[in-house]
Formats: structure tokens, C-alpha cells, sequence
């Protein structure tokens, strides 16, 4: 096996080195054609070699009449051609009256114009926005939109790729149907998570995402202004090609190449503000007196405790001399930065990106930043006309820093904590501690951060390079071999520290981390295209291989004497290494594709994958992944041609199954493994092993077969368009952790991998796209809305329970990560206390075991659950279905006009008919702990005011709060305006002396407006896996980003 | 153009080879991180496995265990009603749920220790792979300490989780005598107590005919199990079953067989790492400072028991030893008289607590107090923060030696002294309880004698004023609970002695602030992950 992987690589390296041969080889081989090439493109637009009829003449838009500039004019059937200048005139020589032009714009539609006997032609380019002749990119090839029968959504990028954010998959919000994406807090370079088509399975369900066709991890590495184009292959006939990997879908993404006309050079920048959205307002330390002393009365605590509390309360007119407002103190305006240069251009032969990027976010908490740089470098070459070579190779840099805890960690705080203080007590660091009569144990968030120094670095290289032969007309063999090399770096070191009585350390700490990954993947892809008639035929195999490793490891140090930080390896005192960890896989696949279509009206798929996969076992490893689809292109029937209306339209049906690999490498076999398990014997140590994983040895992937229907529509001359998918995608034999009893050994929480489960999704995603002009006023108007709902139909007699409280149920019957708790009905008041007694002694009589401590203590403001089966007490046979993480719908909508020069985009985005456990609440409203309040606290239920908010008690003795209950389930449904932006695009004619192709400002801003009856901090939760979904207790605050921002093209 | 069909041919073929590359032996990886089953059928194998099982036992007593059992007889208390209080609270009103997460970490570590003894066992005895190839003195050490295990194991497991005195109930525990690897295996029932037993006795024979004596082992060997702990174990296991002429013979075969063994001339000196696996010690889990503990990971070699019993200055001040179960009869609050008050003399009283108590000089110093014991002076002072919880705290397995600086980045509640699972007095007392039965009284109360000689400062073989002299079987078995009692505060051998004779209800009147006594109590809950994943289980009867 070794060997044959040495092989395989021995094998990838030859290929690439004979690639680079034959590069050379065939540049000096074919020099001669090629040479002549470029003096005849010269000289088409400038000098003539050769006898000709001069032709000059000017370009404009047919609607505003600006000049275009760079509009290439060819003579068919030579090597004549020209570009337009800054005032949009051209000048030509041509063979002959007799000659054709053809005249093409990016975004205009073709002209081929007969020289005859003008020697001035101007012309009005008319937009193209026909999409259906769009080509886009799927599995290994590309296909015309018109010719497409599986269900693949096209992302424009112009707009998209003007947001600042980190993630391609955050700049994918609101853009596609049928694909829902949250970024789940607002930390520096948070990456955003993806659903398409709705949770498949109980694992993870991150789409398989594809770079300039490399399997790849996309993340916060990639820059969105590199990125070409974006396809989704959302359902199974167009992800089969993808085979056991594409059961969540696929994202296609290609990066940038250079364009045919001038060199271009393009310089973007944006800067932004960024605001943190809806921090709480937590109280002063008056009211934090009142509330805690409220809360300890009522909680029945030792006066010894709350002295503090009791002095302030009983003399109101105290005046106290520490009030910290620690969201104050944490929290600051951020601020985003976006630069791009990229630099590009393309002959006949060759073309060529460059590009240079930088991106940071300086976090709204203090200390807190993401920093990346990107280069990236794309080209082909057409050696000779049958063969082409290309490379694509991009560069990252990412820096993490700060920010320790999560959220909740920073309502951890009390107002009579001073930031900074002098005090002998405390001899290494400045910062104020509370003494412990305040009774209250937290940290100084502020001297956390500032003690403690924490740095992420990621480092990657992904790059790949093809040699693509067409021997003969039809065919084209491409080979490409790509890899990745990932490295990352991580250093946190921490100053020793008195941070208060519960958290002082004596000594320094120092942790490093390194975690290294490298991939290869090579795969050859032979297509045939035949054209017979009225048939049309396209024939596609292949085969790929990948091999990915990797390892991580972290070091720690303590203790640096004389504050020498190194690792003394011969000292055990001062250094530990901890998990070495290693994760390698194969994959090898042959797939292959069969495209028929008679007449442009009849079109039929058939896609096939084999997919062979070191993950699972021995027997099961090898799996077949078969696509069916066809498409009718009604309006190309006869009797459709009377229909002016219906530019376009098309059914859509297909079938196909598709793998989800979701269980780490070899958990089908029992394994041991070492490390940090030791034992002494006379003084000496000794390492061992234990199980780590308990295996039952038949494991493959889970799959999930989709039907789809679908329906594209152009009408009124392209101006409408509408997609329409319907699909059931039913999960079968889907991987899950069973619990495993304590006696098979494996420890409290022992788990084995089984397949064991079905899930079925329902749904349906609408794509409506309308663009029109008013005169000079050009609009678009789009939305996007997906309807999806799932069940899981079968659990193996399982039950997942998760959640502190037990709040996240997943059952058969029953969506995944249903919230389950009791009913509230009410509060209990004060005329009831008998009906608390009586439930009381109820439930201790009958010595109800679950719940043996729920209502002791329970008093007047405490929340009342609901008695659901009537049995007169409240135990776990009263817990029910209180709420869906899932949204029932998800949306989002576009505008965009353009008018003079300027324009105006907007994206809104929301979710409705999904619910958010809104756990925080118990924190910032009730107090359980220590943690600070905010100002809603005081709207709790009081003797002399009921209200309907339960009462304050501190550490909630009867488990009030501490239990699941309807009292935190809130509807999650908002809507957003994600992204507004107002643009000026400065008139060609009036930059053409600068040598400025194009030059627009504009000013925009991110999360301007949020419609929501959510309570908490933010609508937009993503936390927790499939199966504990969207608990929220509190995150990195979102930010309100207001930008301004610049695109220059030379 | 030959060139260009050379070079069509030739990226043809080498394109064609990724056609070709379905080839399972490609994917047919090792993997780096781990090993599988059959890697541990060899000498390293082995001794691997036999390390992960002395370390789940460790895992054990590394946190809890010790404060967990002392609860219930009332000895150890913990105020904290946040955090992990509340799950200490239910020990201590015998309320404990199936989802108390320490119940569940205890039962998951016995069992974990289990599986591994039986891996072991399962290679060895069928010469599974290369095993064989051990040499034989180490090749016995393995096998004989994997028998001894499964009997410690099963030991606990039943006298914690089942209901080992009705000996024909259904709530033995659920018994293992092979690796785990099936659905059939774990989704398995109770075996009877009587079954668990038999099982218990079998394997501590297997054990004492396979390993060596503790002065036939080699310096590296120390702390393994010997024979001498197999032949205990099997006498304390006999008493349990009231098979007192059986007990009483293996008790003696241990004492004669072990003239190494016998008390440690200084009480004190058991707890504090002086005289680890010394000759005193029957069998301990081993601790040490070789490897950093994580405060609160874990990983190392060290003990947390360290951080949560430790008072003020040495720990986190977590647990305080119950000031009316430790009382010397000098104390304002003892009431006169009652047996249980130590008498002065009674040196057990200083090395079970730190106290501020009588006879103890203060200085008062910044925010600490500095404590000596005027009484003893042998005991060096203690700094105890003036902030302390508790009146007294636990003083058994915690270190001075670190109390004034971190050594070498070793934290400073972070404790690496042995837990003595049995010791030479527990012998002498079990020898002395199977002797009385046997109405073999005043040979009884020699060995009894012995202990509480030693207690009060006098040599083991000095006549003293405090000697059992008399005949009758009812003042012995008093004096002997009583003392047993006060020999082992703290050392998790109390409550089984306590359900054993029978004795929870009036034990539990005697312990201000305990609940009455409820018959479940006289075990755990089966914890929920048991009782949700193996259909046969049943519940403890009040649970």
C-alpha cells in the first residue's frame, strides 16, 4: 500500500514534469504559428503587413449611448481583430468587402455586421439578458443553462462580491434558493454555515465544496473577489457526478481568468465601521444592589452574604463609588478592511490573473481581529490547437486573535468591579477584583483579555495544473492534478494573574499549537461531444484520486523562570505534548456521464459514479452513485411558437442517490489509543493504552436519493424569469452515534457508529428574477424563497437527548432537535400558595424520583408548567414539543437600479416559522449565578406588580429556570436588510484623460435593519449541531457595518 | 508531428492509469493515530492494556471516590449548593438520581477497568497471538493482576450498585468474564450476587496462585497487586460473606505468609507518600509526580483529591471533614461519655482533620492563620486562610510540601500521594471481627489491640490501659466497629461495614443533619445511560 502510494505520486509528479516538458517543448515546436499570431493581432488594430480595406467607427450602448470601451471586433474567418478605446472607436483593416465582423461584449449580445462597401460602421450594442445561453460550470465540464436538466442555481457575483465579509458561504445569504446561511456571531473571520435543500442527516451537512474543480475546503481562506462564478448542484441528478460526498449538495466555485482585450488592471478597496448590534444594557451597580438583594431574600441566603447588598438597599441615598459598565468596557467599534488588486489580461494564445488581496475585521470585543492575504495566479495557453495547458494557484494567510470565552462569558461581570486598580494584594497585574463580601465569582473580563495573548495562523497553498488534449474535433482529454498544504500555527501565552479570589495563577503558561494538512487529488476527464442532425450527444468518464493527511499537536509550557519562554524538552516539568493526531483518507472514483438532447427539446442526464472511500470498511467501501434527469424544452415545440410570450420553458424531472461519509476514518474497527494514559510502578512511569473506539465493524455511508421537479421560465423577452424546484430527499441508512450501555467498558458517555436512521426532506425552492428599464432608469427585482420540512422517520430505537437541560429531543415522528420541556401556563401568584403546598406534598408522597427537588421552594413568582397528562404532578411525563429549530420558510429578496451613473442594490434576507431557545434570558432577566442583569430584569414578577416575567431568585433552588421550559422557546422568524448600497459610476468620457477605464465609489452598509419579535441579542443563530440546534446563549455580537468604498479599472 | 502523437500517446496512457486506479489496496490505509484489536495481542500490546487498566481504577479515585463514599457515612461534608454541590448533597440525603454524573463517571470507571482485565485474561489464557512470547515472571504479574482486578472490580461495582447482603436478589450487578464486542454482550442482565461472588473468589484464587509476594518483587514491580493482596482480598471477601473460619484461615495465611507486613510504627506516616507500598500497605492506587496533572483536565500521574479536600492554602477548601463525626472528647461541643468522642490520646484525631480547635497555638498572619498542634509537636503547622469554610479539613493524603511554593510548575492543590485501598490494620481488624465470630475472643482482641495501641502512641507489642481484655462477644464487636470506624475516616471502607453489619439506621440518627435512613440507600442508583441502553437492566428498588 505504501508502495503504490509512493507510486501514485512518483506517477503525479512525472505528469507534471512532462506537463512543464511539453509546455516548452511546443512553445518553441509551434513558435512559428504563434509569432505570426501576434504580429496579426498587433497590426489589426494599428499597422497593416498585408493589402486591406480600412473600416473605423464607434461603439455604444443602444440605451444611454456611453461608449463602450474594449468591445473586441474580429473579421471572421481570420486573424484580424480590434478593441475600442476610451471613446469607444475602433479602427480595423479588413480583407475585403466581402468580410463579416463579429462584434461581441461581455453582457451584450453578438453582432456579426457585412463590411460591403461602409468604411464607417458605428454601432449600438443591445444588453444580452438572455440567461439561457449562459454556459455554467457542473461536474467536470460545463453545459448551456438551456441544455440543463438537474437542478443547479447560478450566483451572480457583481453584487455579492462587494460585501465585506469573510466567507464566500456568508456572501451566499439570500442569493439562492433553496440554500440557507447563517453566520452564526459576529468574532473576526467567523465562517458562515450552509444548508442546502434542509438537514439531511443528524451529522454534519456541509456541502462539498469545489474549487476550479478540486475538492477543497473553502472557509475564510478564499478571497470573493477571486471567485468567477458560483454554481449550487442542489439536487442528487446534478451532485451524483459527486457521488459519495454530495449528499448535502455541491459549490462549484471558479476562480478569475483573464479576459480576452486590453491587460486590465483593477484596484477595489472598501473600509467599513462595524457597530456590535443590540448589546445588552446591563444595570449600574444601585440597581445590580437591588435586584442581587431581591434575589438572595428570595432565595433564602445567609445575611452574611449579601451585607454589601443589604447596606445599599437600606440606605437608598448611598452613593457608590464604582459603577463599571463593562459592555462598555469590552466592547468598541470595529472596522472592516477590503483591498483587492488584481491585474489581468489574455491574448489569443494565453491569458493571465494576478491578483493581491487583503482583508481584516477588527473586532467589535476588545482584542479581537481576523487579518487575511490572498494571492492568486491563473492562466491557460493554447500551445497549439490541440493542446492547452493551465494552472491555478492561490496563496493565504489568515491571523487570528483574542477573545477567550464565549458570549455568556461577558455578562459574567458586576459593576462594582473597578477595570484597573492599585492594590498590594493583588502583586502581578493591575486589574480590579471584588472582595468577597460581594459574593459574587467572575473574572475582570478586561484583565482576561489583557493577560492573556492568543494568535491563530492558517497557512494555505491550493493550486492545480491540467493539460487538456483535443486530438481530434469532439474530444478533449483533461488531466489535472491538483493539491492543497495546510498549516497552522497557534500561541497563546498567559502572564501569571490575580484576577480575584476564585482565579490567580503564580506562574506564566505558554501553549503551542501546530497542525499540518496536505492533499492531492488527480483526475483525468475524457469528453466527447457528437452532433448528428437533430441529435446531440455528449459522452464524459473519468477517474479521480485523492489522498489527504494530516497532524496536529500542542506543546505546553509553564512556569518560565526569569521569564525566559522556551521549551526546555529535558525538563517534564515545563513541557507537555498533547494529542498528535493524524486523519488520513483516500478516495478513488471513476465516474461517468451520458447527455442526449433531439432537436433542443429533448434532454436526457444519465450520470454515474463509483466511489471508493478508505473511511469505511473493508466490504463496504466501494459504492455506486446512479443519476437519472431529463428536461422538455416546451417552448421549442411547434405548437408553442404562437406563444410570444414564453421566451423560454422547460420541465425538469430527476432521481439520483448520493453519499454523506460523515464518521471519522476507521470507526468501523475497535481501537486503542495511547497517550496521556499513564501508570507507575515502582516509581517508574508507564504509558498504556484504552479503547477509543468501539467498533462493530459494518459501517458505510449514509445515502440520500432525491426526486426532483423542476421548471424554468423565461417571459417578456427574457425580462422574467422563474425556477421552481420541488424535492423529496429521503436519507437512508444514515450514520449515528448510538449510546452505548456503561458496561460494554467505554466509559460514561461510550458511543458506537451504526447506520441506523431515516430522515425525509420536503421541499420547495422558487428563484423570480425580473430586470426592465424605464428610459435611462434600468431595475431588477429578485427573491428567493425556499419551503422545506423534514421528519425523521426512523431512529433505531434510539433517542437523542442533548442539552444541559435535556432541551434538544430527536425522535422518529418528529423534526431533528425539537425543543422539549414543560408547558408554561402562567406564574404562580400569590393567592395560590396553597395549590404550591398541595402540589408539593403530591409530588413528595408519591416520592417522585425525577423531579425530587423541582418544587421544593417553589413560591409565588415562580413559573407554573403545565400538568399535560393530569396526574396531578409535574414530573417528566409532562415534557413536551414546545418548538422547531427549523425554519418553515427562508427568503430573501434583491433590487437594483441604475440610473446615470448611478446605482442602488439591495439584499434583504429572512427566516420564518423557526423558534430560538433563548436560554440567555435565565442570565440577563432572572439570575442564576453570577452573572450581571440588564435593565429588563426589574419587569420580574413582584408581590406588589405581577408581571408575567418569573421572579429573581439566586442559584434557583427548586430548578425553576434550570429546566427546560416554554418560557424560553421564541419565535426566531426576521427580516433583514443585510446589505444596502448606493453607487456613482464617474462617465467613461470624463475619465478617458485620466487613462481610467472605469471608476465607481459607493457607500454601503451590512445588517441596517432587522425586523424580529426575538428578544435576544440576535435572530440569527447558528450554534450547535443538527441535533442541539439554536440554543442561544448569547454569541459574539453581530455588527452593523457602515461602508465606504472604491472600484478603479485601468 | 510525431512529436505531437509522441506526446498524445503518452498522456493518454498515463491519463488512462487514473482510469484504472480502482484498485482497493489504495485504500487500504493504516491508521497512524490508533492501534486495533489485534495489535494488542502481543508482549506490548499486553502491557499497554495492562496499564489502561490500572489507570481507569486511578481515573476513579483520582477525583471523588474518596469524598463521594465519605458522605455517606457522614464524615466528609461540602456546603457548596452550586456546581458540583448539589451532587455531593444527594449523597449525603441518599437521594442520589441515575443521572448524578459522579455516579455515572464511577461506574463507567470500574467497568472500563473491567473490560480491559478481561482483554487481558482472554489473551492470555488462549495464548492469543504472540503473548506468549512474555517472559514468564512478568507474563504472571499481568495475568495474576488481571484476575485480582476483575475481582476488585466486580468487588465494588457490587457493593456499590447492587444489593450484595440478599445474596439471592436479582441486584447483583451486570458480570463480565469476556470481551465486550456485540450487542448480546452489553445489552446483558444481572447476574445474582451469589454468582458475582463465587466469581470474585474464583478469580482472587487465580490471582494468588499467579503472583508473588510483596518481597519477592522487584524495586520496578512495586505497587502491583501481590499475593499477599489476593489472599487479603479473598479473607475481607469470606467476612463479608460471614464465612468467618475461612476468613479467619486466609487472614492468618496472610499474616504468616508476610512477615514484611505489619503496622507502621507511626499512625500518621500511612498517608503522606513516606512509606508507599511500604509495610503497612496491602494494595494502593498509584499516584505520583512524574507527569504534570491538569487541574482540571486531568491526564498526569497526580491526584485531584488534592484540590477539592485541601483546605484553605493547600486546595480549594471544598470539603470539610464533619466536625461532630471528629471529635475529641476535650471539645466544647463533644457530648461527655459518648463513645465515638476521640480520646485524647488518640493520635488518629490530628492526621484525619486539620482543625482550629483545642489545643492549637494561632498566629495570625495577613490573611492566614497559622496553626500548631501544642499537643503534637511533631506535626508542623499548618496555614490555613482566614476565609476557611470548614471548622476542620480533611488531613489524610494531602501534602505540605507544597503549600509554600509551586515546585517546578506542578500546581499547588495538585496532590501525588498513593490511595490506600487496603492496609495491614484493615487485616488485623477484618482477622480480629472472623476470629470473634469464631468465639476465639481473646485471640480476637489481640490483633485488635494491635491497632489501638498504635492509635494512642504506644507499641504495637506494649500492654496498654487502653486493651480489650475481656470475653464478651457484644463489647468486643462495640469496640471493634467503633475503632474501625476512627482507623478509617475517610478511606471508603466505613459504609460497606455499615450496610454489612446493619447498622445504616442508627448510624444515620447519630449524624447531625443526615435524613432517617432509607432502605435504597444502601446503594447507588443504576445510572440513566445503563438503564436507557440495556433493555435488561432493572433499577435498584426505590430508585
Amino acid at each position: 500500500m505504501g508502495n503504490l502510494y509512493k507510486v501514485t505520486v512518483t506517477m503525479l509528479a512525472r505528469m507534471l514534469l512532462f506537463g512543464l516538458f511539453c509546455f516548452i517543448a511546443f512553445f518553441s515546436y509551434g513558435g512559428g504559428n504563434t509569432a505570426r499570431d501576434h504580429v496579426l493581432i498587433e497590426s489589426g488594430s494599428l499597422v497593416s503587413l498585408q493589402q486591406g480595406l480600412p473600416v473605423s467607427g464607434r461603439v455604444v450602448a443602444a440605451v444611454t449611448g456611453e461608449p463602450l470601451i474594449g468591445v473586441t471586433i474580429f473579421e471572421l474567418g481570420t486573424t484580424n481583430g480590434a478593441v475600442t478605446n476610451e471613446r469607444g472607436e475602433f479602427a480595423i483593416l479588413v480583407t475585403g468587402s466581402a468580410s463579416q465582423l463579429r462584434v461581441s461584449y461581455v453582457g451584450y449580445q453578438n453582432q456579426v455586421i457585412i463590411v460591403g462597401d461602409q468604411q464607417v460602421i458605428n454601432l449600438r450594442m443591445v444588453e444580452d439578458i438572455r440567461a439561457m445561453d449562459e454556459v455554467v460550470v457542473i461536474g467536470y465540464g460545463v453545459q448551456r443553462k438551456s441544455d440543463l436538466t438537474g437542478s443547479v442555481e447560478s450566483i451572480r457575483t457583481e453584487n455579492i462580491q462587494r460585501l465585506a465579509v469573510p466567507s464566500v458561504a456568508e456572501a451566499l445569504q439570500g442569493q439562492a434558493s433553496g440554500v440557507f446561511v447563517t453566520r452564526g456571531s459576529g468574532a473576526p473571520g467567523q465562517d458562515a454555515t450552509i444548508y442546502i435543500r434542509g438537514p439531511g442527516s443528524v451529522n454534519n451537512t456541509a456541502p462539498l465544496w469545489v474549487i476550479d474543480g478540486i475538492p477543497s475546503s473553502a472557509g475564510n481562506h478564499l478571497n470573493l473577489a477571486d471567485v468567477e462564478s458560483i454554481e449550487i448542484l442542489k439536487d442528487a441528478s446534478a451532485a451524483a457526478i459527486y457521488g459519495a460526498r454530495a449528499a448535502n449538495g455541491v459549490i462549484l466555485v471558479t476562480t478569475k481568468r483573464g479576459k480576452k482585450g486590453k491587460p486590465k488592471i483593477n484596484f477595489t478597496s472598501s473600509y467599513g465601521i462595524a457597530q456590535p448590534m443590540n448589546l445588552p444594557d446591563l444595570v449600574d451597580s444601585k440597581s445590580f444592589a437591588t435586584l442581587r438583594h431581591e434575589s438572595y431574600r428570595n432565595g433564602n441566603f445567609a445575611a452574611g452574604l449579601n451585607q454589601v447588598y443589604t447596606q445599599i438597599v437600606s440606605n437608598p441615598d448611598t452613593i457608590l463609588p464604582v459603577s463599571t459598565d463593562w459592555m462598555d468596557v469590552l466592547y468598541r467599534n470595529g472596522a472592516t478592511h477590503n483591498y483587492n488588486l488584481d491585474f489581468s489580461g489574455a491574448t489569443d494564445q494565453s491569458n493571465f490573473y494576478i491578483s493581491l488581496g487583503y482583508f481584516a475585521e477588527e473586532g467589535t470585543y476588545i482584542k479581537s481581529s481576523f487579518e487575511r492575504i490572498t494571492a492568486t495566479l491563473n492562466s491557460d495557453h493554447h500551445i497549439a490547437n490541440w493542446l492547452m495547458v493551465g494552472q491555478s494557484l492561490n496563496l493565504s494567510q489568515t491571523t487570528s486573535r483574542g477573545k477567550m470565552g464565549g458570549f455568556a462569558a461577558s455578562l459574567r461581570v458586576n459593576p462594582f468591579m473597578e477595570v484597573l486598580m492599585d492594590s498590594a494584594d493583588h502583586p502581578y497585574t493591575p486589574y480590579g477584583v471584588l472582595a468577597q463580601e460581594y459574593g459574587f465569582v467572575g473574572p475582570n473580563l478586561f484583565g482576561v483579555e489583557d493577560i492573556n495573548d492568543t494568535e491563530g495562523k492558517g497557512y494555505r497553498v491550493r493550486g492545480n495544473i491540467y493539460i487538456d488534449l483535443k486530438p481530434f474535433s469532439g474530444l478533449s482529454w483533461r488531466t489535472t492534478v491538483g493539491g492543497n498544504i495546510d498549516m497552522g500555527r497557534s500561541r497563546h501565552y498567559t502572564e501569571r494573574y490575580d484576577l480575584g479570589y476564585t482565579l490567580s495563577r503564580d506562574f506564566d503558561r505558554l501553549a503551542i499549537g501546530h497542525s499540518d494538512g496536505f492533499g492531492i487529488t488527480g483526475n483525468t476527464v475524457l469528453n466527447y461531444r457528437l452532433d448528428v442532425n437533430r441529435h446531440n450527444m455528449e459522452f464524459m468518464v473519468g477517474a479521480e484520486i485523492q489522498d489527504a493527511r494530516g497532524s496536529s499537536y500542542t506543546m505546553i509550557g509553564e512556569d518560565f523562570r526569569d521569564g525566559l519562554i522556551i521549551f526546555d524538552q529535558s525538563d517534564p516539568l515545563t513541557r507537555e505534548l498533547r494529542g498528535n493526531k493524524h486523519n488520513p483518507t483516500r478516495w478513488s472514483s471513476q465516474f461517468g456521464r451520458v447527455n442526449y438532447g433531439f432537436d433542443d427539446r429533448y434532454l436526457f442526464t444519465f450520470n454515474i459514479r463509483r466511489d471508493g472511500s478508505s473511511i469505511f470498511s473493508p466490504g463496504n467501501r466501494i459504492g455506486y452513485f446512479p443519476s437519472f434527469s431529463a428536461g422538455w424544452r416546451v417552448t421549442n415545440e411547434s405548437f408553442m411558437e404562437s406563444l410570444a410570450t414564453f421566451m423560454d420553458l422547460k420541465f425538469r424531472f430527476g432521481y439520483g442517490g448520493v453519499g454523506n461519509p460523515s464518521v471519522a476514518p476507521f470507526s468501523y474497527e475497535t481501537q486503542f489509543s495511547g497517550g496521556m494514559i499513564y501508570y507507575v510502578f515502582g516509581g517508574n512511569l508507564r504509558t498504556g493504552v484504552l479503547p477509543s473506539v468501539f467498533g462493530v465493524g459494518d459501517l458505510r455511508w449514509e445515502t440520500i436519493y432525491t426526486t426532483n421537479f423542476g421548471m424554468d421560465l423565461f417571459l417578456f423577452d427574457y425580462r422574467l424569469s422563474i425556477t421552481n424546484d420541488f424535492y423529496i430527499k429521503d436519507t437512508r441508512d444514515m450514520l449515528i452515534y448510538v449510546d452505548l450501555p456503561i458496561n460494554a467498558g467505554m466509559g460514561l458517555r461510550g458511543s458506537t457508529a451504526l447506520n441506523a436512521g431515516n430522515i425525509r426532506n420536503i421541499g420547495n425552492d422558487l428563484n423570480i428574477q425580473y430586470r426592465d428599464r424605464i428610459g435611462n432608469f434600468k431595475y431588477n427585482l429578485g427573491g428567493t424563497l425556499t419551503f422545506n420540512r423534514h421528519k425523521v422517520q426512523d431512529l433505531v430505537d434510539q433517542e437523542i437527548n442533548l442539552g444541559e437541560l435535556a432541551q434538544f429531543k430527536t425522535v422518529a415522528g418528529e423534526p431533528m432537535s425539537f425543543y422539549y420541556g414543560y408547558v408554561v401556563e402562567g406564574i404562580w401568584q400569590e393567592n395560590e400558595i396553597d395549590k404550591i403546598i398541595e402540589f408539593l406534598i403530591r409530588n413528595n408522597k408519591l416520592g417522585n424520583q425525577d423531579n425530587y427537588n423541582r418544587h421544593n421552594y417553589t413560591a409565588p413568582g415562580d413559573l407554573k408548567f403545565k400538568d399535560i397528562n393530569g396526574d396531578g404532578l409535574i414530573d417528566h411525563r409532562d415534557r413536551v414539543n414546545i418548538g422547531s429549530p427549523w425554519p418553515k420558510m427562508v427568503y430573501g429578496f434583491n433590487l437594483g437600479g441604475e440610473f446615470k451613473g448611478f446605482d442602488l442594490y439591495a439584499l434583504f434576507q429572512g427566516v420564518y416559522g423557526n423558534d430560538i431557545y433563548h436560554l440567555n434570558k435565565r442570565v440577563t432577566d432572572n439570575l442564576v449565578g453570577d452573572y450581571s442583569f440588564t435593565y429588563n430584569a426589574f419587569n420580574r414578577w413582584t408581590p406588589e406588580l405581577p408581571t408575567n416575567q418569573p421572579r429573581i431568585v439566586y442559584t434557583d433552588p427548586n430548578v425553576n429556570l434550570s429546566t427546560s421550559s416554554s418560557y424560553f422557546v421564541e419565535s426566531g422568524s426576521y427580516l433583514r436588510l443585510k446589505n444596502l448600497q448606493i453607487g456613482y459610476t464617474i462617465p467613461p468620457r470624463l475619465l478617458s484623460r485620466l487613462q481610467l477605464e472605469q471608476f465607481r465609489v459607493y457607500v454601503s452598509g451590512q445588517n441596517l435593519l432587522t425586523i424580529t419579535n426575538y428578544t435576544g441579542m440576535d435572530p440569527e443563530i447558528s450554534s450547535g449541531s443538527n441535533v442541539a440546534r439554536n440554543l442561544d446563549q448569547g454569541m459574539y455580537p453581530q455588527s452593523r457595518t457602515f461602508m465606504l468604498g472604491l472600484q478603479m479599472t485601468f | 508531428m510525431k512529436a505531437k502523437y509522441f506526446l498524445m500517446f503518452t498522456v493518454v496512457v498515463i491519463s488512462g492509469m487514473f482510469l484504472f486506479s480502482c484498485d482497493e489496496d489504495f485504500l487500504q490505509l493504516e491508521n497512524p493515530n490508533r492501534v486495533g484489536e489485534e495489535a494488542m495481542m502481543s508482549p506490548s500490546g499486553v502491557r499497554q492494556l495492562d496499564i489502561g487498566m490500572y489507570r481507569r481504577i486511578a481515573d476513579a479515585y483520582n477525583y471523588f471516590w474518596q469524598l463521594y463514599m465519605s458522605h455517606l457515612p457522614g464524615e466528609y461534608e461540602m456546603k457548596e449548593t452550586t456546581g458540583e454541590g448539589p451532587m455531593h448533597q444527594q449523597v449525603w440525603n441518599l437521594a442520589v438520581t441515575p443521572d448524578n454524573v459522579f455516579n455515572g463517571w464511577l461506574y463507567a470507571d470500574y467497568y472500563g477497568s473491567l473490560a480491559m482485565a478481561n482483554r487481558i485474561i482472554q489473551y492470555m489464557e488462549n495464548g492469543i497471538g504472540t503473548v506468549n512470547e512474555l517472559p514468564e515472571r512478568e507474563f504472571n504479574l499481568i495475568l495474576g493482576g488481571a484476575y485480582f482486578m476483575r475481582a476488585f472490580n466486580h468487588f465494588y461495582l457490587l457493593h456499590s450498585w447492587g444489593r450484595p447482603f440478599d445474596t439471592d436478589d436479582v441486584y447483583g450487578i451486570v458480570m463480565h468474564t469476556s470481551i465486550v464486542s456485540e450487542r448480546k454482550d452489553f445489552e446483558k442482565e444481572r447476574s445474582k450476587p451469589s454468582e458475582v461472588y463465587e466469581q470474585i473468589e474464583k478469580d482472587l484464587k487465580a490471582a494468588e496462585s499467579l503472583l508473588l509476594r510483596s518481597a519477592q518483587l522487584r524495586p520496578e514491580e512495586l505497587g502491583r497487586p501481590t499475593r499477599g493482596a489476593a489472599t487479603a482480598f479473598l479473607g475481607k471477601v469470606y467476612v463479608f460473606r460471614k464465612k468467618y473460619a475461612e476468613a479467619a484461615e486466609k487472614l492468618k495465611q496472610f499474616i504468616d505468609e508476610n512477615p514484611d507486613k505489619g503496622l507502621l510504627p507511626y499512625y500518621g506516616d500511612n498517608f503522606h507518600g513516606k512509606y508507599e507500598n511500604g509495610p503497612e500497605s496491602v494494595f494502593e492506587i498509584q499516584f505520583a509526580d512524574l507527569v504534570p496533572t491538569n487541574r482540571w483536565q486531568g491526564g498526569g500521574t497526580g491526584n485531584h483529591f488534592q484540590i477539592y479536600a485541601g483546605g484553605h492554602g493547600m486546595g480549594r477548601d471544598n470539603f470539610g471533614v464533619n466536625p461532630a463525626i471528629v471529635r475529641r472528647e476535650d471539645d466544647p461541643d463533644a457530648i461527655p461519655g459518648d463513645i465515638r468522642n476521640f480520646d485524647v490520646r488518640d493520635i488518629r484525631f490530628s492526621e484525619t482533620v486539620y482543625s482550629a480547635g483545642p489545643n492549637r497555638s494561632y498566629i495570625f498572619h495577613g490573611n492566614e492563620i497559622v496553626i500548631r498542634d501544642t499537643l503534637f509537636f511533631m506535626n508542623p503547622p499548618v496555614r490555613v486562610r482566614r476565609s476557611a469554610k470548614h471548622t476542620y479539613t480533611p488531613k489524610k493524603y494531602i501534602s505540605n510540601r507544597r503549600t509554600a511554593s509551586n515546585a517546578g510548575g506542578i500546581a499547588t492543590d495538585i496532590g501525588y500521594e498513593n490511595q490506600v485501598v487496603m492496609r495491614v490494620a484493615e487485616v488485623y481488624m477484618l482477622y480480629a471481627e472472623a476470629l470473634a465470630h469464631l468465639n476465639r475472643i481473646p485471640e480476637a482482641s489481640q490483633w485488635l489491640n494491635r491497632v489501638m495501641r498504635r492509635a494512642r502512641g504506644y507499641r504495637v507489642n506494649e500492654v496498654s490501659p487502653f486493651d480489650f481484655t475481656g470475653n464478651d462477644f457484644n463489647a468486643f464487636m462495640e469496640l471493634l466497629m467503633e475503632e474501625k470506624r476512627k482507623e478509617f475516616i475517610g478511606e471508603q471502607i466505613r459504609w460497606y461495614d455499615v450496610i454489612r453489619w446493619g447498622i445504616a439506621e442508627s448510624e444515620m440518627q447519630r449524624v447531625p443533619g443526615r435524613v432517617a435512613w432509607i432502605d435504597r440507600g444502601a446503594c447507588f442508583p443504576i445510572p440513566t445511560r445503563e438503564m436507557a441502553n440495556n433493555p435488561m437492566m432493572v433499577q435498584n428498588p426505590g430508585y
